[in-house]
């Protein structure tokens, strides 16, 4: 049976509101990060609003990123006038969602035992008001709004239940079952996505028993889906070999085993290609987020721009692109690399036009006191649309592929991939890796073994 | 720098940006028309070789300089076969004169893009003080 995977866009900075405009509605769904949403309400509200009046989109979710208040809280803070206070949007959640947060916001990280039994579901209750109300009540606060607020406010699509990090010592995990299981009483069930934030190594094979535990405690709740989030799992790098999405495939399965959807929020191909063994989709950001560790990183702004290479599945500067494809004509690129409009228009019949993707400009920089090349607003529209389009095609791909087509095109991708030391493909062979775990998956599948 | 002045490249710059990348070296000989490019690398021979074969897009030649004590390490036979040129320095820790030898002859790079050369060009032309 042929399903097509889910993919949520998750809108990083109001910057990137144009691409939601053109694309969004070629997506399953829009998440919104509470925090971008408390420090641009209005703008937020009237992009939904914009949305909504476009087409029967957004079907939309609210981050409530409850798992900010558990961190070390540095990272809830920012330098206002030589104090280092709470940044607003955050004051705003905590303020929103109540106790423990308030109590305890840029103070101290929450820990599991402030989550009293008798105060989890007065919790819960909080998490689920706050991402039903969190727009109405932004419309209501504007006048132009106000008198038809009601009627128009789009209302999320599912709600997140409050989550925390869950490392290898499992420190959090009755509390986020706890907290879930009150999320689940306190609002329909139908409705009710349950995050789980885990750490890398809860994938290594070493923490098998850990991963059984978290699988056994999280199944039962049974909500209409679970949302994945394995803390800075690296698709394409080194620290996601084959042991490690063995254990992936082994999560996936043992959540979606009681129905629910499964979710990746940061995932990329591989995770695409995972839909075949119980993942329904996944989720990123407009051209990044396809992986994202815990702990925010704190300024360097948004990172560099790239070009999608789709047989790599993988991003690469642009002269590096441009090198590796130096020997291809304009439509054998077409045919091999991508045909999405935006390549169309760039190259036409000149592969070196691509360069336009990469364009750059000086800007002189009073830090390092000298000028640096920074890309040109145009190159970064180009780039990012390729991106959005080139997933919607993979999505397509994975759609009408078994998988052992997919394993046959990833062994096919990683002999190109090979042939071409300017992409540095080496020394990590993924392409090689995902197709050889794809096709263990298969087998214990075809034994109806679990994964050994 | 000098090496490259002394056989007549009339425009010398260092650190000229290609797109978002920064070039060691790249130098231009108008009487020649030939552009060069340089990357130096202490140790990582093979990222200073991916990095060489990129600027083949906009040089006619391009040449990857190793500390001498560190060149044996590198693949010849990689260089020759993506055309890319090996230099080695010496003399760096006795702190006396440098001296630079070609290791490796680079041949004309079959992947320069007319644009991107001439854009560089100007460009080197436009930072050479």
């Amino acid at each position: 049976m042929s399903v097509r995977p889910e993919v949520h866009l998750r809108i990083g900075t109001h910057a990137e509101k144009e691409y939601f405009l053109k694309l969004g509605d070629k997506f399953d769904a829009i998440i919104v990060q509470a925090n971008l949403f408390e420090a641009t309400s209005t703008g937020t509200a009237a992009l939904l609003i914009a949305l909504q009046a476009k087409t029967a989109y957004p079907a939309y979710s609210l981050d409530p990123m409850t798992y900010i208040f558990g961190l070390d809280p540095q990272y809830l803070m920012s330098t206002s006038r030589g104090k280092l206070t709470v940044k607003r949007s955050y004051r705003q959640i905590a303020d929103s969602l109540g106790a423990p947060l308030t109590r305890l916001v840029g103070k101290r990280a929450v820990r599991p035992g402030h989550f009293k039994p008798e105060t989890q579901r007065a919790f819960a209750a909080a998490v689920a008001r706050y991402q039903d109300n969190r727009v109405r009540a932004q419309l209501e606060d504007d006048p132009f709004f106000a008198a038809i607020a009601e009627d128009v406010a789009p209302k999320p699509a599912f709600l997140w239940a409050p989550y925390f990090y869950i490392d290898g010592h499992l420190e959090w995990l009755s509390t986020c079952v706890q907290l879930a299981a009150e999320f689940l009483a306190v609002t329909d069930a139908s409705r009710v996505a349950v995050p789980l934030l885990l750490s890398e190594g809860l994938l290594s094979p070493g923490n098998r028993s850990e991963l059984h535990k978290v699988i056994d405690a999280f199944s039962p709740l049974k909500p209409a889906a679970f949302l994945l989030w394995v803390s800075d799992l690296i698709e394409t790098g080194s620290g996601c070999g084959k042991d490690q999405i063995r254990q992936l495939i082994l999560l996936i399965r043992g959540l979606s085993e009681s129905g629910a959807k499964v979710i990746n929020l940061h995932g990329g191909f591989l995770s695409l290609c995972l839909t075949k063994f119980g993942l329904s989709g996944i989720s990123h950001s407009v051209g990044y987020g396809e992986h994202k560790h815990v702990t925010p990183v704190i300024g360097g702004g948004l990172p560099p721009e790239k070009y999608y290479l789709n047989p790599l599945h993988q991003k690469f500067a642009v002269p590096e692109v441009l090198r590796a494809i130096r020997a291809l004509g304009s439509q054998a690129f077409f045919e091999e690399i991508c045909s999405c409009p935006i390549c169309r228009g760039v190259i036409d019949s000149d592969l070196s036009s691509l360069s336009k993707m990469g364009e750059t400009y000086q800007k002189y920089s009073k830090k390092m006191r000298k000028d640096y090349d920074v890309a040109t607003p145009e190159s970064i529209k180009l780039c990012r649309y390729h991106y959005l389009l080139a997933r919607l095609s993979e999505v397509e791909l994975v759609a009408r592929s078994s998988v052992e087509d997919l394993i046959g095109l990833l062994r096919k991708q990683h002999e190109f991939a090979e042939k071409s030391p300017v992409l540095g493909y080496g020394p990590w062979p993924y392409l090689s890796v995902w197709a050889d775990a794809l096709d263990e998956a298969l087998e214990s599948e075809e034994k109806g073994a679990e994964p050994s | 720098m000098q090496y490259l002045r002394r056989q007549g490249f009339q425009y010398c710059c260092a650190e000229l940006p290609f797109f978002r990348k920064v070039i060691d070296v790249f130098a231009y000989h108008p009487g020649r028309r030939i552009a060069v490019s340089v990357e130096m690398k202490v140790k990582n021979w093979r990222r200073a070789f991916r990095q060489a074969l990129v600027y083949q897009l906009c040089s006619d030649y391009v040449y990857v300089l190793l500390p001498e004590e560190y060149a044996h390490r590198a693949d010849i036979g990689l260089f020759r076969e993506h055309e890319v040129g090996l230099l080695t320095i010496s003399g760096v820790r006795s702190g006396g004169g440098l001296s630079v030898a070609e290791l490796v002859e680079p041949r004309r790079s079959g992947a320069r893009d007319r644009k991107l050369r001439r854009r560089q060009i100007d460009k080197a032309k436009r930072n050479t003080t």
